[in-house]
């Protein structure tokens, strides 16, 4: 009997010391999480999509960086609807006094880029847990990839806000802002290494899947951005100490000699409305144009997106686009699509710009000049009788919304052309400005063709010049203004403006005063709500 | 006889489920924490009797109750369940919230101190150092007041401007018999709460206004309280002019009625009551609104943490007045 207790009490002993920490500890056998994820090449795969699907979501939310950059630069007023609040040309004139309710303006940018840079950094620290195999030559891919992504994010953000919280790896505690020269690091470190280890594919060898990814050209032109933006903005020679002005020409001057892009020939099939229009300019139905697609061989680097975005969370659409276009109407005629009338032209953009200049009708839509019969004037804030064409919705020929026809759930989310990040053409103007041999050749090559006349020499002002026609409404011209001078004037007197505008039918003065900006210094509103939250370690920028 | 019934109470409700509020850093949605404790103290004091003289019978009943709340051990960094944007208005800020030692779902705003007369008003109205507290401010717009000298309005001068929730509401029931007839007259009423008033939606300029905007300032002396009109909605962030006085007595029900069988004297009928009633008869109150007896929260809010809210009039339909005719027999 006694002998039972004592075996009883062994065993009970056995048991309770076996009883560690981990033997409660269980792994979730039907449900991926942190704990188990990351073990596999294809899983770091799917969660490298997960952050290209953060690339979709950055700009779904706010005021997406092409638009507001757009109304910010001296190309456009703010527009959208006559009764609609005062937030665009609040941007457009750097005023808070325009509209001092719209506290929280891009708080939905602010929101979502931190879940891009969520994602990437979760991937970046556990690709180490990944039992690679005989894939370990997808690592320094997929790391190069996730790396890119993270720069982009951080690069869009320093531009808007400059002194943002950093954060390279996952954190939930309150992070205060960062100086601007410690994000730049990280972003230029980021992409150094996208150059080194990313594809090297050139455009002819990239497969249709692809498409889309970041690649080493991709990685080389965000870096010549990157450094033109930095180096500029603040007056300096380099790039943080980390990218000289030879690096930064050697990466573009590698694209445009190893990187298999080329110019499209005809300015006007990089755009599907241009496209339309110039079809239906020639006599033929709309969509019997030569539109060059969203894979041609000038897309260094784009944002892919596509109509399938729903209401239950699956953003995969460009849902900024439908914030330009013809507000609330169609044209048949030439294909425009119904959207929201942001972005209204500067009219003196139209008016001094060059008739033979090809860009000038694949970028404008040009109300009387096309003999468009608009109706919704007395809905638009900011009418100048001219809106973009780049980004804008399109309608066929029963002036039905493409994005429907395709199958999207309706014209504001189911919009799908892609966004050109970089295009060759940047590339070749980039090159030239920071001092190629050959860069008469390329400005030329750009003015060709556009068919415009060639120029005899490069100057900094002439670059510029050119890469605000080149670039018009891409979401480029507005960081141009910021970096040419850093005390900013250039900037200031290029945005200042005067004139007549029509809101709600009724005469307007438009005045944007430039000084606005240099106290701003061109910033954008740190959302309040992120400020309140974060009990005053976040600080708001000067001037909002 | 007088029935006394005294209730004195202290209700703690414990570790409120909440969505944390997460910093957009996190990258990620909020998880959900126990946050919080709601702290409920009063007493509650009845008192009935009834009697009778003769003929007629009476029943008198009272009753009111005494209530503090408060929040108190919100678990997040700054102490505070931040309350929902986009309510009275598009972009519309956060205006209420629950924060330890303050009631919950209290007024969080700026205080206003009447409106700038004349320009000379805004150049005069400077802090300790001098320095302009609204340089861009025009005749007719509130005068903020800047609760910490900065010399700046921002977040850090919204201060609680009230409390949804009442302190005393009280009841009131009499009726009588005296023959034939009956009378009943109910009651009830709250005392100490505010109501956020938003009829108008302010992101939007060609949105209607109430008729109250006909007394709006228009030149010098004209108005004290409600600002000049403007097209966008500069004096329409969240303060005090949307705080009003949620107090009110509400005549609730008045019945009349009389026994018909007393006088036909028909062996078969015992009962034959013929009546009269008003529900909702009368309220008085000083609240300007259309019904001070408001229940709403924001109860549509995605997020549950914001479910808390309530004393917020965004133009619900009011209560309506009933008049009631009817007939009881009982055979």
């Amino acid at each position: 009997m006694k002998s039972i207790r004592y075996i009883l009490f062994f065993l009970t002993a056995i048991v309770l010391s076996s009883c560690g920490k981990d033997f409660l500890d269980t792994e979730d056998l039907t449900n991926k999480n942190e704990g188990n994820y990351y073990s596999t090449p294809e899983e770091a795969q799917t969660a490298l999509t997960g952050c290209y699907d953060a690339l979709q979501l950055i700009y779904d939310d706010g005021v997406a960086t092409p638009v507001a950059s757009d109304v910010m630069s001296d190309m456009c007023f703010g527009g959208t609807g006559a009764a609609d609040g005062d937030g665009y040309p609040m941007m457009d004139e750097f005023n808070m006094n325009v509209s001092p309710g719209d506290v929280n303006l891009f708080e939905g940018n602010w929101k979502q880029f931190y879940k891009g840079i969520f994602r990437c950094n979760s991937l970046l620290i556990n690709l180490d847990k990944v039992e690679w195999g005989d894939k370990a030559d997808q690592k320094p891919i997929i790391e190069a990839e996730a790396r890119f992504l993270r720069a982009y994010f951080y690069f869009d953000m320093v531009r808007m806000w400059e002194k943002v919280p950093l954060l390279t790896e996952p954190s939930a505690e309150n992070i205060p802002q960062s100086e601007p020269d410690d994000i730049y690091s990280v972003v230029a470190e980021d992409l150094l290494f996208a150059v080194e280890n990313a594809s090297k594919s050139p455009y002819s060898q990239i497969a249709a899947s692809g498409y889309g990814h970041a690649t080493k050209w991709a990685a080389e032109g965000m870096l010549a951005r990157v450094f033109l933006f930095y180096t500029g903005y603040y007056g300096k020679d380099d790039l943080v100490g980390m990218v000289t002005k030879e690096q930064a020409l050697g990466f573009v001057e590698d694209i445009i000699t190893n990187g298999g892009f080329d110019l499209v020939p005809n300015y006007a099939d990089l755009w599907p409305a241009a496209a339309q229009y110039e079809a239906a300019k020639n006599g033929k139905p709309i969509y019997d144009n030569t539109y060059a697609g969203e894979t041609n061989q000038e897309v260094v680097f784009s944002i892919k997106y596509t109509y399938t975005s729903d209401y239950n969370g699956n953003t995969d659409g460009n849902q900024w686009l439908v914030m330009n276009g013809l507000r609330k109407q169609s044209w048949i005629p030439n294909g425009y699509g119904s959207g929201w009338g942001a972005n209204t032209v500067v009219p003196e953009v139209y008016q001094n710009w060059d008739a033979s200049d090809t860009r000038r009708d694949a970028s404008i839509m040009a109300i009387s000049e096309e003999s468009i019969n608009y109706e919704q004037i007395n809905d638009v804030k900011e009418y100048t009788g001219y809106f973009t064409k780049k980004y804008i919705p399109l309608c066929d020929t029963a002036g039905n919304s493409t994005a429907v026809e395709l199958g999207g759930v309706n014209f504001m989310i189911g919009q799908y052309q892609d966004y050109f990040v970089i295009r060759f053409a940047d590339v070749l103007l980039m090159a030239a400005e920071l001092g190629s041999a050959n860069a008469l050749t390329y400005l030329n090559k750009v003015r060709e063709r556009a068919k415009a006349e060639p120029v005899g020499g490069v100057t900094k002002d002439v670059i510029f010049e050119e890469r605000r026609l080149e670039f018009a409404f891409e979401g480029i011209r507005y960081y141009d203004l910021l970096r040419y001078d850093n005390t900013l004037q250039y900037a200031a007197s290029k945005v200042s403006y005067s004139g007549t505008v029509l809101t709600g039918g009724a005469q307007y003065t438009k005045t944007i005063d430039g000084s606005y900006l240099k106290l701003t210094r061109g910033l954008c509103q740190i959302p309040n709500n992120q400020i309140t939250l974060s009990g005053g370690v976040l600080v708001q920028n000067t001037g909002w | 006889m007088l029935i006394v019934t005294f209730d004195w109470y202290n209700k703690q409700t414990k570790d409120w489920l909440i969505p944390a509020p997460i910093y957009a850093t996190a990258g990620t949605d909020a998880p959900f924490i126990n946050g919080g404790d709601v702290i409920n103290k009063g007493v509650e004091l009845a008192l009935s009797t009834r009697g009778n003289r003769g003929d007629f019978q009476y029943q008198i009943g009272v009753n009111g109750s005494y209530n503090k709340n408060h929040v108190q051990n919100v678990p997040t960094d700054d102490g505070i369940i931040h309350g929902a944007t986009n309510i009275l208005y598009a972009n519309s800020e956060e205006f209420y919230r629950a924060e330890s030692g303050h009631a919950i779902g209290y007024f969080w705003g700026w205080q206003t101190n009447g409106l700038f007369q004349n320009s000379a008003e805004v150049s005069q109205y400077v802090n300790a150092d001098g320095k302009k507290i609204q340089p861009n401010a025009k005749p007719g717009d509130l005068k903020y007041v800047d609760q910490n000298g900065d010399g700046i309005i921002n977040d850090q001068d919204k201060v609680d401007l009230g409390d949804p929730n009442p302190d005393f509401s009280y009841g009131i029931n009499f009726s009588c018999n005296w023959r034939g007839f009956n009378v009943l007259v109910a009651g009830y009423g709250v005392q100490g709460n505010e109501i956020v008033q938003s009829y108008r939606d302010q992101s939007n300029k060609y949105s209607n206004y109430t008729t109250d905007i006909l007394d709006r300032w228009h030149g010098e002396g004209t108005s004290n309280s409600i600002p000049r009109v403007t097209d966008n909605n500069i004096n329409y962030k969240f303060s005090d002019i949307y705080v009003k006085d949620g107090s009110f007595f509400r005549i609730n029900n008045v019945t009349l009625g009389y026994d018909f069988a007393r006088l036909v004297q028909a062996g078969f009928l015992s009962k034959l009551r013929i009546y009269a009633s008003v529900l909702n008869l009368y309220t008085f109150t000083k609240y300007s609104g259309m019904d001070p007896e408001i229940g709403y929260g924001n109860e549509s809010a995605n997020d549950p943490s914001d479910r808390y809210s309530s004393g917020i009039d965004l133009g619900y339909y009011p209560s309506p007045r009933t008049f009631l005719f009817g007939l009881n027999v009982k055979f």
